[in-house]
């Protein structure tokens, strides 16, 4: 009765909720379409699949990976499933699902206010709820963002609060349990690390604020309701927690920190978005800075930008802001107010003032790393405190008007709160993005996806059998369909056909190095049967129905080509079309989840998937480095990739980088006999710390490098030995710092910050400087100067900064621009050498015909090339003892690829003059030299613009990547060069230089100030056209040389006996294989992405001692048993999740009694 | 104001001014700026003994200055006083906490 009674006070203001989330889904629902888009994809598609795929702890999707901390969204997938299986569709799902959101989100923040502020009436109260839902803040990251998790954290945030802040006022335990059962049932929040971190801080921020306000026998309550929220929570939750832990305690969280989780990085985020998004005049009024301020994309963010909404939106600020100072010491209002403050000075990141405790904060302590974007995490404490703060503003302020005012003032903020806030939200605006097609109001987070995938899949599941997809047209982690209703988001292949499938790059350790090359493989390799055996593919998928332009994708045309030769030689065949949707099946395919391996390659250095082409015959697997593998005689040959490159002699361009000797010696004033040096140490390590960028930090203790050398020299001089020798030391200690990270910032060739042979040049200086400085020194010291130099040669090798060989010039053979490559050898013996020169000719004053010389270690040779297979050019064996080698060329001369003649004017009264060059023979995965000559007679100079076939175009008008504005120069009328690095995209086809002359205009000048958009009128603006007369000579494209030299080697091992295998698939992390006639030792491949978690069993006992990567991302395993017998691969967290889902059941039926009784017992009295 | 609040207060605005940029800490001219006041208005309120109400409610001025030269697009004049008024939040709160907890003791 008592809750009845409770909900009759209210149930006017819990209609209301009702109702407005109901119209609200409605109107968002009204075409039957799912929504998607962005980060989230479309899971609503089909739950089922979602379900499927992440209901074990190995994920069924792309090549594999552990579920990890997605295994919290289960429960949410198995009710949304079910959903499905009863018919309801995709879109009704959805809806349903936002629904609850709105409500849970709209109650929450409606008791939470009710038990902050009890005085407040309840009209004002339900003031709260609009707030919750519609401030800007929720706008964004809530609803825009249109992340599931969000949106659910959003929910439960404000309902965990209030039933903690109850369980502490009433003193009753069971509100503890209740944030148990209540975070199961917003588990799909917990999906998040970074919203768990959130939840228990706000959490303990509560607990520490009673610890402090209650009296002194109360505090060991608040100490024990808080452990009791905190275990029954844990456990409830272990089904996943235990996950978490298992992923971090294996191998494979360690791959992903080393890729993934790098604090430089990071730290580059979390600066930059501080910046952007950490202004207060923004955080105050709960703003995303960019997003309101893109009005070019979209225009509805316009109306935000209103001198008097700016100045309404700080009022509604001033009015959340008004009760901590009026009523500043009410506990609810310091608890709120607090918050608030808090959460302002997290969200803004390390922007001023006070932002330095964050920011080292952040560097320190790597967990930190996980609110790299403050503002989208840490933000949604904002509104969580703000909603009940601005009912109290209110309250207060309308407390102190008349009755009529009372009510107009009520009125506007209602109309403020529904129109001005809510008005995107009516609009369904709050569901579009800046992208194509997102940015139709029309279609925004719309999708339809055609019925042919639906018929795809069908399809696709009567073929039987466990195989992957290879879906063409490969991009990044996003893709724009071209669908009535089209989407703009992550890839969503793996989440709309029921096969898993490799049809996206991201950053996952091992799938990562198999996506990024599969393309390029695709089109460049002859043998990508083995690539399709390795990765267990059936079919190729080409899509047609993207829209790769945009996306900067390759044309499906492109590859379709691909496909009909490939179908001529009897490898591929056409075997259905589904609207726009492809299947071309591989006829060599076999079902490859579990094998045994005939012959292992041995991949030494980075292991690249792309070695499969290097191997003659098939079965042949790649292995990385495993003893036990060469132990028991299962190698049959080795495949070298070089460990580091050099370059010497490539040409220079457009790097403003310091490299003089003034800056790289610095002067010495101050010596390191003086008393004032540890001031000079000083000065140094305040002057390095106050430098944010990498690179120039590198350079500057480079510099700082130099200038030790010249204080040691001048101390030798004044045969200062003791500080010489100290200041040496010094510089030693300083170099192994700096050198990790040069050998990060420097590169061969290109527009880089730092060339490898600018840092060779400097350290040759230094090798002088100490060479000059031996002289200075007495007799016994001269070994050390000597013994310097020789450690300074050897710390610049290991870190890849100079070759071991150095650039060894001879009167035959001059240094012109030289590329060196190193190996390491790990055993004397005889190497191929391969070098991809086949199409050099194209390319390169240079041709298979002709010998080509090379430097081997210190030694000119000439050799003969002789073409393998798969395009690979054999320059013959060398003999190499064990240890460092290295193999080097100079780089012929390049043949123009761009047919130009002579010299070129270009004048133009009006309108556009350009002159195209089609760039011959591109290869999208090299890299080009464009040198030109131009001289401006008048006006605005001339734009070099290289249009590839795949740019993406804006309002009909191509927008190049490559455009450079050769502009004229006030003082210098001569002639002049231009060079540069042209890198294509690797996914163009076709190119194009163009040379492009427009007028000399100065409209926009004069009309600056008197509204300059009617210069963007070409009827205005041409009048103010002046002539450009512009003239190009001696224009060039040349190729540089990108082929990466291999050497390969085989073994004379006898053929391996490989026994029969046949397995059964239990799940997605387990299977059982019989093995029968194994007769000796043998490596058997498991075509799931690598992880240390999965574990062989035979006969029960863990089999698994020598695990591989096999294939660039497979597991292997040596297995050493003969006979006949049964054996067990099993992702090892799976048991764990099992034993998690029981505890987790327990807990939930203990909390479920435990919460009826009290049910019943309040019923009762 | 007794000698030992002055010579504490001296080596409050000493560290402010030396000590932090000896740390480590890598600190642009504002960044300082926003510190150095932190450690003044400090000083001033202990010196003083200034209560949190008047803390807060030069804050709130500051705050409403702001939101006005926000509207009239000053917006880097308005982002400077915002952050001066957030540190007098930040203080005139900490003193509320305190007050409030001298008195529920």
């Amino acid at each position: 009765m008592k809750i009845l009674r409770h909900f009759s006070r209210v149930n006017i203001d819990l209609v209301l909720i009702l109702i407005l989330s109901t119209i609200l889904v409605s109107i968002w629902f009204r075409d039957g379409n799912i929504m998607g888009g962005g980060e989230a994809g479309v899971p609503f598609y089909s739950p089922v699949l979602q379900f499927k795929n992440f209901s074990s702890a190995w994920a069924n999707y792309a090549l594999g990976h552990p579920t990890n901390i997605n295994i919290a969204t289960k429960p949410t997938y198995w009710v949304l499933a079910q959903l499905q299986q009863i018919g309801i569709p995709g879109f009704l799902i959805q809806a349903f699902f936002l629904w609850l959101t709105l409500l849970g989100s709209g109650f929450g923040i409606y008791y939470l206010t009710r038990e902050f502020f009890p005085q407040i009436s309840k009209n004002i109260v339900f003031l709260s709820v609009p707030f919750y839902w519609f401030n800007p803040f929720s706008l964004v990251n809530v609803w825009n963002r249109f992340l599931s998790n969000f949106g659910i954290f959003y929910a439960f945030l404000p309902i965990a609060l209030l039933l903690f802040i109850k369980g502490m006022r009433t003193k009753k335990y069971i509100y503890a349990i209740l944030i148990g059962l209540f975070s199961l049932i917003f588990s799909y929040a917990s999906s998040s690390v970074a919203f768990i971190l959130i939840f228990w801080l706000v959490l303990l921020y509560t607990a520490f604020f009673h610890l402090v306000f209650n009296k002194s026998e109360n505090k060991i309550f608040v100490v024990k309701f808080f452990v009791l929220a905190f275990f029954f929570w844990f456990i409830i939750n272990f089904w996943w927690i235990n996950q978490v832990f298992s992923y971090l305690g294996d191998g494979g969280f360690a791959a992903v920190a080393a890729t993934s989780f790098k604090t430089d990085t990071n730290y580059q985020t979390f600066y930059l978005l501080s910046q952007r998004l950490g202004n207060l005049i923004d955080l105050f009024r709960l703003k995303h800075a960019s997003f309101f301020a893109d009005t070019a994309n979209m225009d509805w963010v316009g109306i935000y930008q209103f001198p008097l909404i700016t100045f309404l939106e700080s009022l509604v600020t001033g009015i959340i802001l008004l009760p901590i100072v009026i009523k500043r010491r009410q506990l609810g209002v310091l608890f709120t107010g607090g918050l608030f403050m808090l959460s302002i000075f997290f969200t803004k990141g390390n922007n001023p003032p006070l932002g330095e405790i964050f920011d080292k904060a952040f560097i320190h302590l790597s967990f930190l790393q996980l609110f790299r974007n403050p503002f989208e995490k840490l933000g949604f404490v904002l509104p969580l405190v703000s909603a009940p703060l601005f009912c109290l503003g209110v309250s207060l302020v309308i407390g102190r008007c008349g009755i009529k005012l009372k009510k107009v003032a009520h009125f506007l903020l209602l109309g403020w709160l529904f129109i001005v806030w809510g008005g995107p939200f009516w609009m369904s605006l709050v569901f579009t993005s800046p992208g194509i097609p997102t940015n139709k109001t029309d279609v925004g987070y719309q999708v339809s996806v055609p019925k042919y995938y639906q018929e795809a899949s069908n399809w696709l599941l009567s073929q039987g059998g466990d195989f992957r997809l290879i879906v063409f047209p490969i991009g990044g982690e996003g893709i724009t369909y071209s669908w009535t209703k089209g989407y703009s988001g992550v890839e969503l292949s793996n989440q709309i056909l029921p096969v898993t499938s490799v049809s996206f790059n991201t950053n996952i350790p091992f799938y990562n190095e198999v996506s990024a090359s599969l393309e390029r493989i695709f089109l460049t390799r002859e043998n990508f049967s083995g690539i399709m055996d390795a990765l267990n593919s059936k079919y190729i998928v080409l899509r047609y129905d993207i829209d790769w332009k945009t996306r900067g994708m390759r044309d499906p045309q492109t590859i379709e080509n691909r496909l009909e030769i490939l179908q001529s030689s009897g490898k591929v065949k056409k075997v259905k079309q589904f609207g726009d949707l492809q299947f071309w099946e591989y006829l060599g395919w076999s079902d490859r989840t579990i094998y045994p391996a005939k012959q292992l390659v041995q991949d030494i250095g980075v292991p690249a998937i792309e070695d499969i082409t290097n191997i003659e015959g098939r079965n042949q697997i790649l292995v990385s480095n495993v003893d036990a593998l060469k132990e028991k005689g299962l190698m049959g040959s080795e495949i070298i990739r070089p460990t580091y490159k050099f370059g010497l002699g490539s040409k220079r361009v457009n790097t403003s980088v310091n490299i003089s000797d003034e800056f790289m010696f610095p002067s010495v004033r101050i010596l390191p006999s003086d008393h004032l040096y540890p001031a000079i140490m000083l000065k140094e390590k305040i002057e390095t710390s106050l430098i944010k960028d990498k690179n120039t930090l590198t350079l500057k203790r480079i510099s700082l490098l130099g200038k030790r050398l010249n204080e040691a020299e001048i101390e030798a001089g004044k045969g200062h030995i003791k500080e010489t020798e100290q200041v040496l030391n010094l510089y030693i200690r300083q170099l192994n710092e700096v050198l990790p990270d040069l050998l990060k910032i420097s590169q061969i060739g290109g527009d880089y910050f730092l060339l490898q042979e600018d840092a060779y040049k400097i350290f040759l200086k230094h090798f002088n400087r100490i060479n000059k400085m031996k002289d200075l020194l007495p007799q016994e010291k001269k070994e050390e100067a000597l013994s310097l130099n020789n450690t300074l040669e050897k710390n610049l090798t290991d870190h890849g900064i100079i070759p071991y060989f150095g650039y060894t010039e001879t009167d035959n053979y001059p240094v012109k621009d030289r590329l060196v490559y190193q190996f390491n050898i790990e055993k004397d013996g005889s190497y191929e050498f391969l070098l991809d020169t086949t199409s050099w000719n194209k390319y390169f004053k240079a041709s298979l015909n002709r010998p080509l010389e090379f430097l081997v270690d210190k030694e000119v040779v000439s050799r003969q090339g002789t073409l393998t297979s798969n395009k690979l050019v054999s320059y013959g064996f060398f003999n190499f003892a064990a240890g460092k080698h290295e193999i080097a060329w100079n780089t012929p001369d390049g043949v123009n690829l761009v047919e130009s003649t002579g010299k070129l004017n270009l004048k133009v009264d009006h309108g556009i003059v350009e002159k195209t060059f089609p760039i011959n023979n591109l290869d999208p995965y090299s890299e080009y030299v464009l040198s030109l000559n131009y001289s401006i007679g008048k006006g605005a100079g001339v734009e070099a613009i290289i249009e590839q076939n795949n740019d993406s175009s804006k309002k009909g008008k191509i927008e190049p990547r490559y455009d450079k504005l050769l502009g004229p120069d006030d003082y210098d009328f001569e002639d002049k060069n231009f060079t540069a690095y042209f890198v294509p995209s690797t996914t163009a086809d076709e190119a194009s230089l163009i040379l492009r002359v427009e007028p000399w205009n100065n409209c926009i000048g004069i009309y600056k100030d008197k509204g300059q958009e009617k210069c963007l009128n070409e009827n205005f603006r041409s009048p103010y056209d002046r002539t450009t007369e512009v003239s190009v000579n001696n224009i060039s494209l040349v190729k540089t040389s990108t082929e990466i030299p291999i050497l390969r080697r085989s073994f004379n091992n006898s053929p391996v006996v490989i026994p029969n295998i046949s397995f059964k698939k239990i799940n997605a992390s387990e299977y059982q294989v019989r093995v029968e006639g194994a007769k000796e030792p043998f490596a058997l491949i498991l075509s799931q992405l690598f992880d240390p978690a999965w574990k062989i069993y035979i006969d029960g006992e863990d089999a698994g001692k020598e695990h591989f990567l096999a294939n660039a991302y497979a597991n292997g395993w040596i297995v050493d048993k003969s006979g006949n017998y049964n054996l067990t691969l099993k992702f090892a967290p799976q048991d764990l999740l099992l034993k998690g889902e029981l505890v987790s059941s327990l807990a939930t039926l203990i909390g479920l009694v435990l919460v009826l009784r009290k049910v019943k017992k309040i019923y009762y009295e | 104001m007794n000698k030992a609040k002055v010579v504490i207060l001296i080596l409050i605005i000493a560290v402010g001014l030396i000590g932090i940029p000896l740390l480590g800490f890598g600190f642009s001219f504002w960044s300082f700026v926003y510190w150095w006041l932190l450690a003044f208005v400090i000083s001033i309120i202990w010196n003083f003994k200034v209560s949190s109400g008047f803390m807060l409610w030069v804050s709130f001025s500051v705050f409403l200055l702001s939101a006005l030269l926000i509207s009239i697009g000053f917006r880097v004049t308005a982002e400077s006083l915002m952050r001066a008024s957030f540190l007098g939040w930040l203080i005139g709160l900490a003193q509320s906490f305190n007050e409030c907890k001298n008195i529920e003791q």
